[in-house]
């Protein structure tokens, strides 16, 4: 939990939102090979990849047989019949792949432990990076990725982020991480940004405010109930899909923003009960405090039926919050 | 519909048929434990009267017995990442550093119905505030020993080897009778501060705590609270695992390690014994002396009223109850008006946690019921363990005169 009192998150907030901030994101990677790559990828995931160039990238999210959300990734294509998932829970997605191949061409492993990553992001992130980098990255467009070096380490750099800034992330090979950390740091520092320390401000406060989720958020969730059916394609098959159209047509839950009118949220933890009317209708997924919003702000999955505006009750001490859109700022 | 509502619910019915939901149980078990943990404190207390001297023995074994649950040292980073950071499902993007001792300290915690919040967690600091501790009547010597606890999962976190990079207090404790418990690790590297010693865990942080008011405080665990436990990263756990846990575990930290210890306390196995069983008696007898704890057992177990108050089947079916709420399977003998027998498997009584068998539990529980026996229902009652050494033994609660009772 954060407090708004905390100078130190509130400094790494702020140089997100601000200037510019980097700090460690290194993901679980996975390497994904072979002629029938693209297939399977094609089956697991609900976004059309067949649309994504070599050296483009796209989010998207696999569902279950019950068209209910099991993770979301960013799927990079690296290279002709070479794709990279970056996946929070890499050791889960390889047994998913498993079982779904069926006789196809592919190979996937764990390439974590190759590949650190680190996250510049901010309105003042393009000047960092071209402060770091052996060429500036002007012309990187969103979700691309193009190789650079930073002093002789070669790097990939890819347009994307987890704050609703425009941000970079740099891939560098695992040894060469404390060189990338020490020239981040500098490059950020000469633009006036730091290194952050609060894990809770770049997790969970600076992607709530933007409306972005973790995978616990959608916990239950098929795409259309937690606001991802843009990213459905359903000219094309894939696991899930037939229960996930069914869940479009007669929504169970949706996803909503809590904004608590309470000044701290100590008593609610992550998946906390909602109650409307003092009758429960879903969880809490988790609640922070906002520092650009200056609010505390929580996601919750509720009742379909449950409308914006409705004034509901979270946890076991009954702090009071209002359903809003689940993108805060 | 009333078959589904009949269906939602994980119960166990006493020997009168009252059903025991599973929260009720799991509350129950850490409770117990807890009794059983204070009763041992009580023998350390007898057999070393330097609180300090008893309190660094206790924090010494612990430690040392959670370091070695990993294996040598070699082995110890493999058991953090695969026991831990895997079991866990914690990302890639934290460091591999003290962050661990955290999110494991946040999990036990939880999964022993202690209910809390973290409060702070950066890389430089964590502050873990508890509402409420079922070890609370315990005392500080063990509030000092779970901080032995916590430097040996830092240790086995910290990214310098199997040195830890924080000092740690718990600078509130629920033991000590304060508000809140409060465990906070902060780096000493940047808070310039020196490395402890198993005393000097319970000082004051560097930081200003976060002091959470009393309105906002909760009773239960998210366990209780939720069905479920979740960290930080979404990784969920029921209640029926933290449940089988706690059966298991919460044995191995809170009595055997510190047993160790406080044996080695006494001069000898035999004089630690005596004692033990003195003490455990005391406290049977004193579980029932007051006319409304009796009446309260026999309306919580739903003992009918036509059985009388000097029915022995009154203390078979209170231990039938703790056998179930213990997770120790048993098979009933006998179940009448003269006597009761159960028959348990030792080692499903003694070994809790399969690999740290406890034959003590057989000689507290034997005292403690004993005990139970002269004042839940009557002097003439008894209760006995026999064929202990056996592989399957009886616990009997039967009419016996007894010209040395303890």
């Amino acid at each position: 939990m954060l407090f708004k009192e905390d100078t130190v998150a509130r400094a790494d907030a702020m140089a997100i939102r601000q200037g510019v901030g980097f700090y460690r994101w290194t993901h679980d990677l996975v390497e994904i090979t072979g002629k029938d790559a693209l297939e399977v990828l094609q089956k697991i995931y609900i976004s059309d990849l067949s649309k994504v160039p070599v050296g483009k990238s796209k989010y998207t999210a696999s569902l279950d047989e019950q068209g209910e959300i099991i993770d979301d990734v960013i799927v990079m294509h690296m290279a002709d019949g070479l794709y990279w998932v970056s996946d929070l829970y890499g050791p889960r997605l390889l047994p998913w792949i498993e079982k779904h191949k069926g006789n196809a061409d592919i190979q996937a492993k764990i390439i974590t432990y190759n590949w650190d990553m680190y996250a510049v992001q901010g309105p003042d992130s393009l000047k960092a990076m071209n402060a770091l980098l052996d060429a500036p990255v002007d012309e990187l467009k969103r979700f691309a990725i193009c190789e650079r070096k930073i002093g002789d380490i070669p790097v990939y750099i890819h347009r994307s982020g987890f704050t609703g800034e425009n941000g970079y992330e740099i891939y560098a090979a695992f040894d060469q991480s404390q060189a990338i950390h020490d020239a981040a740091l500098k490059a950020v520092e000469s633009v006036g940004g730091r290194e952050l320390q609060t894990l809770e401000v770049y997790v969970r406060s600076i992607p709530m405010e933007k409306g972005f989720a973790l995978k616990q958020d959608f916990k239950h969730l098929s795409p259309c109930e937690c606001g991802l059916g843009w990213a459905v394609a359903t000219e094309k098959d894939f696991i899930g899909k037939e229960a996930a159209l069914e869940r479009k047509a007669n929504p169970k839950y949706r996803m909503v923003g809590l904004e608590f009118s309470r000044e701290s949220t100590e008593d609610i933890s992550i998946w906390e009960r909602v109650y409307w009317y003092g009758v429960e209708v879903g969880r809490c997924a988790q609640t922070i405090y906002g520092y650009t919003v200056e609010k505390n702000i929580g996601f919750a999955t509720v009742r379909a039926d449950v409308p914006d505006g409705a004034e509901l009750t979270v946890g076991c001490n009954d702090s009071p919050a209002v359903v809003v859109n689940k993108v805060f700022c | 519909m009333l078959k589904e509502k009949l269906d939602t619910r994980k119960c166990f019915a006493t020997a009168w048929g009252k059903l025991i939901t599973e929260e009720e149980a799991y509350r129950q078990l850490n409770r117990q434990i807890a009794a059983m943990t204070a009763n041992l404190f009580q023998v350390m207390r007898i057999f070393e009267p330097s609180w300090e001297k008893r309190t660094a023995a206790i924090c010494d074994i612990a430690n040392m017995m959670n370091m070695a649950v990993a294996g040598s040292p070699e082995e110890q980073k493999a058991y953090v990442n695969q026991a831990l950071y895997e079991a866990f499902n914690i990302p890639e993007l934290c460091e591999k550093s003290s962050w661990l001792g955290g999110i494991t300290g946040d999990s036990g915690d939880e999964w022993e119905n202690m209910a809390g919040r973290v409060v702070q967690f950066t890389r430089n600091r964590v502050e873990k505030e508890l509402d409420t501790c079922p070890w609370d009547i315990v005392g500080s010597e063990l509030c000092n020993m779970t901080t032995s606890m916590f430097t040996a999962n830092f240790d086995l976190a910290s990214s310098n080897g199997t040195e830890n990079e924080v000092a740690l207090n718990m600078c509130q404790a629920r033991g000590c009778g304060n508000k809140h418990c409060r465990v906070v690790a902060e780096r000493r590297d940047v808070y310039n501060l020196p490395k402890q010693d198993w005393l000097e865990h319970m000082q004051q942080p560097v930081d200003p705590i976060h002091d959470t008011p009393r309105e906002r405080m909760v009773k239960e665990g998210q366990c209780l609270r939720n069905g479920q436990y979740t960290q930080n990263f979404g990784e969920e756990t029921s209640l029926e695992t933290a449940y089988h846990w706690v059966a298991q575990m919460g044995w191995v930290w809170s009595i055997q390690f510190p047993m160790m210890a406080i044996k080695d306390m006494a001069p000898d196995e035999e004089e630690f014994l005596r004692v033990f069983r003195i003490v455990f008696a005391t406290a049977g007898k004193n579980q029932f002396i007051d006319p409304f704890a009796k009446e309260g057992l026999r309306s919580f177990l739903g003992v009918p009223h036509e059985m009388d108050e000097n029915d022995g089947r009154l203390l078979g079916g209170y231990i039938r109850y703790m056998l179930d709420v213990q997770q120790v399977p048993y098979e009933m003998v006998r179940w009448t008006r003269d006597e009761t027998w159960i028959k348990v498997k030792s080692e499903d009584f003694t070994a809790r946690y399969e690999m740290a068998p406890l034959d003590e539990l057989i000689d507290a529980y034997e005292a403690q019921w004993n005990g139970a026996a002269k004042t839940l229902v009557s002097p003439e009652w008894s209760c006995v363990i026999e064929d202990r050494e056996e592989e399957e033994m009886y616990i009997k609660v039967i009419r016996k005169e007894d010209l040395r009772m303890l």
